[in-house]
């Protein structure tokens, strides 16, 4: 009388397919905010947490990249001290040791200097490649924050590292 | 200077994901097997996709929506009977719609009476079990044809009324024939082939 039929676990492959995509450009932003042992916690979060979330994730918004840095920014945001913390070790690190890049330290102090805000767009905008409409989608922010934040935060970066190489010079 | 391009190249040795992808593989793994029963909010998205289509003389209009309340207690005491034939003293089997927890997930009124459409879970996911008003079987139980999907998954049921008189109205003659499923919010309207021809249906009843 009654006619069913099944295409079981299609969603949960789908995102199967999302976390083979973005699983290196996640983990890699967040490792490199807050090291490999962290940013390993935080990426398999992020997932776990996208995927208790993806009914919510508007398909017809477009690309899933901007989802899920969000979604990780947001975890982040429990661990700007510990961030900071990283950034301020490696502004200690001495440029004649062999194994430091001598940008390393002046870089690390000049992104401890910023607000964590202005931190958070620059780094999506140069680490993740977001534009400036997907970082307003992750940071939940409208597009004119993006370009004042991420305007004052290259301005700031830049006479940071500028002040480092005249003290340097 | 382009702090951007000195930036690029700042830690990119921590970016190499190692074995942090596996670590995420693995608790996603698990995320996904811990998947919960189906919530509220996903039985409200059962709903009615059409009714008749293939019964000329039919017709149905949605006139009432409780959906989302529990169901009648009549409904929830029912013995499940999925796929198999009822037994004398019936014995839990995972595949059966645990009508306990129905919920009532549309309301139609058709040519031959109101039709409820109930969602309930089973051990692997959600089942719609409908009910034309007044069909009744043996010792007055009810006659619910359900069918039943893994969660998540959209799947569609299609009813054939067309046996036994209820309420005044010969389904042998008249036949009532029913679509039911669920889409998502999204979705206004869906395509039902029939050989080469083919019915746009409104979603209704949801």
């Amino acid at each position: 009388m009654v006619l069913g039929e099944s295409k079981g676990g299609v969603r949960a492959e789908a995102f199967g397919d999302l976390f083979e995509r973005h699983f290196d450009a996640i983990y890699s932003y967040l490792a490199r905010r807050v090291g490999p042992d962290l940013g390993r916690d935080l990426a398999s979060e992020t997932f776990t947490r996208a995927f208790a979330a993806r009914k919510r994730y508007d398909a017809l918004r477009g690309d899933e990249r901007p989802w899920l840095f969000g979604i990780a920014n947001n975890l982040l945001r429990r661990h700007y001290r510990d961030e900071e913390r990283r950034l301020r070790a490696f502004a200690q690190l001495d440029v004649r040791r062999d194994d430091v890049w001598p940008n390393e330290p002046r870089l690390a102090d000049a992104l401890a200097a910023l607000s964590r805000e202005e931190r958070d767009v620059l780094l999506l905008f140069a680490w993740a490649d977001l534009a400036y409409d997907e970082i307003a989608v992750a940071l939940g922010v409208p597009v004119g924050t993006v370009r004042s934040r991420l305007h004052r935060a290259r301005a700031q970066f830049r006479a940071a590292l500028e002040k480092e190489e005249a003290l340097d010079g | 200077m382009d702090e951007l391009a000195l930036l690029k190249d700042f830690r990119l040795e921590d970016a190499s994901p190692n074995g942090a992808r596996e670590h995420a593989r693995a608790a996603l793994r698990v995320a996904i097997e811990r998947r919960r029963p189906p919530s509220r909010r996903t039985l409200v998205l059962l709903g009615f996709v059409g009714a008749a289509i293939l019964a000329g003389a039919a017709y149905a209009v949605v006139h009432e929506l409780t959906v989302g309340d529990p169901a009648p207690e009549e409904v929830r005491v029912q013995p499940a009977r999925f796929g198999h034939s009822a037994e004398l003293i019936p014995v839990p089997h995972p595949d059966d719609p645990q009508l306990d927890q129905a919920r009532v997930a549309g309301v139609l009124d058709s040519s031959a009476g109101t039709v409820y459409l109930f969602a309930s879970p089973n051990a692997r996911g959600l089942c719609a079990s409908t009910w034309l008003e007044g069909n009744r079987g043996h010792q007055g139980r009810l006659n619910m044809p359900s069918v039943c999907g893994f969660r998540d998954q959209s799947f569609f049921g299609y009813g054939n009324e067309d046996y036994g008189i209820v309420a005044g109205h010969d389904l042998g003659r008249n036949p009532l024939r029913l679509f039911w499923g669920r889409a998502g919010d999204g979705v206004a309207r869906v395509a039902l082939r029939f050989g080469n021809r083919i019915v746009i249906v409104p979603l209704i009843g949801r």
